[in-house]
């Protein structure tokens, strides 16, 4: 019985342990991959292969298959009450990400394999680190867990419909149930849109200011969110747009970090 | 342990459903990305403006906010209505049909209106123009038309609405993968004449010919039928009908805005 418990822990946690939704994620890197230099194409798809749209979620495959579990204490950002980043050990994105970009810049000294696994560092970490769920505040103690909130569904029947969600949850896939069947092309036409203009803006800086500027942006969120808050439609709509950010903002430093490490 | 090992199944399901279609997305995903495939540049130019968004990023906004203030009233604007005779009811303010037609001739002034109410329209017409061709939005009087609200089954003896059927499983049924964005490459191949030929006319003539369609619906899904047991050759006509409604509210989509957009 003990095992069967922990078979369905297993389901459950290896679901909540995904960055974005899937699609997202592939918007993300391949739209980072269009804003590579012509080198630095050519040497992801050197180490990585031909099929850039998968090269997502790879840690997230191995994790389900019980390896690199150590990479799931990677994911995060900590912020202090000035949203400096808060770096104590190893285990956060941005110390992780600097030692994979070491690696990549020192490729000629490593194997393909230390290469590859340093590559999908940066892009798994860096959409890690833009996902609303994985940034902890230090004003905000509550940022760190998965609490339970109530979102409004709007109305599919004769009155608004109600849900109680996981808030870490609601930030990997509560904006992708709206856009169902959505291709990665779909999403990253809709980004380029919505957050197109916004690239020398969030490329500018280095990756810990990066992590302040997400501290930035998220910091009005827990103005309001806290444990059993309410999410009218109306705020996630203005939401999404937060999200749509931390997407835009994820995928054009991607592009900052793969031309630099590339070169 | 037999029920065990279903329950983990079921969690499991309950899981992947994060990947799952929401049915009723596909269709409007679909015939929103038609549209946006078929904008003239200078009407997506005004569109991502008043919009900052791409057209299937709203494709189902009147159904999120329909039942939310202060968009009530436009709950009932989905269908088509028909009067005793069995004729689009251009008199009724609920009609999908009408409504279209009000706020096209509205929208002949869009540089004179305020942004926020230019930018309702295009949300309005984007559900509108979809929800007018779907074969199970029109509704008939009571007494001397077939009615709508009825369910059919499945083997298990579950119910299943006729208007889900249609909304949902008809357009998607042996299709799980499809993206919107493939259904429109594999769907949306008319030629300029064709597609010239499908936009004659007024959103009042588009209902009346979708007629025949509609009215097939229900001989090809009859009250209590099986969903398990239709035809092959039933499933090839239930398909022909929503391909052709979705491909039509596609283009015509595209062709109301390239009209309002054209100056």
């Amino acid at each position: 019985m003990k095992k069967i418990f922990l078979a369905i822990a297993l389901v459950m946690g290896v679901y909540s342990a995904q960055a974005w939704n899937w699609v997202y994620d592939q918007a993300t890197l391949l739209w980072a991959f269009e804003n590579l230099t012509p080198q630095a194409q050519a040497e992801f798809k050197r180490y990585l292969g031909e099929d850039v749209h998968r090269q997502i979620q790879t840690f997230e495959a191995a994790r389900k298959k019980g390896q690199l579990r150590e990479t799931a204490d990677w994911r995060t950002i900590s912020l202090d009450m000035d949203l400096k980043p808060v770096i104590t050990d190893d285990k956060n994105a941005i110390v992780q990400i600097e030692k994979a970009m070491e690696v990549v810049k020192n490729r000629a000294t490593k194997s393909n394999e230390e290469v590859a696994f340093a590559l999908h560092t940066i892009i798994e970490l860096t959409i890690e680190m833009h996902n609303v769920g994985n940034v902890h505040l230090e004003e905000f103690p509550f940022s760190k867990d998965d609490f339970e909130f109530r979102q409004s569904m709007g109305g599919y029947g004769k009155k608004e419909k109600f849900r109680n969600r996981k808030w870490k949850h609601f930030w990997s896939y509560g904006f992708s149930i709206f856009h169902s069947a959505w291709s990665s092309g779909m999403h990253i036409r809709d980004l380029k849109v919505c957050q197109g203009r916004y690239k020398e803006q969030y490329q500018a800086g280095s990756l810990r200011d990066w992590a302040t500027d997400m501290g930035k942006l998220v910091k009005p969120l827990y103005e309001w969110a806290e444990p059993g808050c309410y999410l009218s439609r109306q705020a996630h709509a203005e939401h999404e747009e937060l999200f749509l950010a931390g997407v835009a903002r994820a995928s054009f430093r991607m592009a900052v970090l793969l031309n630099e490490a590339l070169k | 342990m037999k029920k065990i090992f279903i329950a983990i199944l079921a969690v499991v399901a309950l899981c992947s459903s994060h990947r799952a279609m929401a049915w009723g997305g596909f269709a409007h995903s679909a015939i929103t990305e038609i549209a946006e495939r078929n904008l003239t540049p200078q009407a997506r130019e005004k569109i991502h403006h008043y919009l900052n968004h791409s057209l299937p990023f709203y494709a189902i906004w009147m159904d999120q906010y329909r039942y939310t203030d202060p968009y009530r009233p436009s709950g009932k604007w989905h269908s088509n209505w028909m009067d005793e005779s069995g004729a689009v009811d251009m008199t009724n303010e609920y009609c999908a049909a009408y409504q279209t037609t009000r706020i096209w001739k509205e929208m002949k002034n869009y540089k004179k209106m305020p942004d926020s109410v230019v930018r309702l329209n295009l949300l309005y017409l984007i559900h509108l123009v979809a929800d007018m061709h779907c074969p199970c939005h029109n509704v008939w009087p009571k007494k001397s038309h077939p009615q709508y609200r009825y369910h059919l089954t499945n083997n298990k003896g579950q119910k299943q609405s006729f208007h889900s059927y249609w909304d949902n499983t008809a357009i998607t049924y042996g299709r799980k993968k499809w993206t919107a964005s493939y259904y429109a490459d594999k769907m949306a191949t008319l030629s300029e004449k064709e597609i010239k030929k499908i936009c004659k006319g007024t959103p009042y003539k588009w209902a009346v010919t979708s007629l025949p369609n509609a009215e097939r619906t229900f001989e090809l899904t009859p009250k209590g039928s099986n969903v398990q047991k239709y035809s092959k050759k039933s499933r090839q006509e239930m398909r022909r009908i929503v391909d052709e409604e979705a491909v039509k509210a596609g283009y015509r989509l595209a062709y109301v805005m390239n009209q309002i957009f054209k100056k």
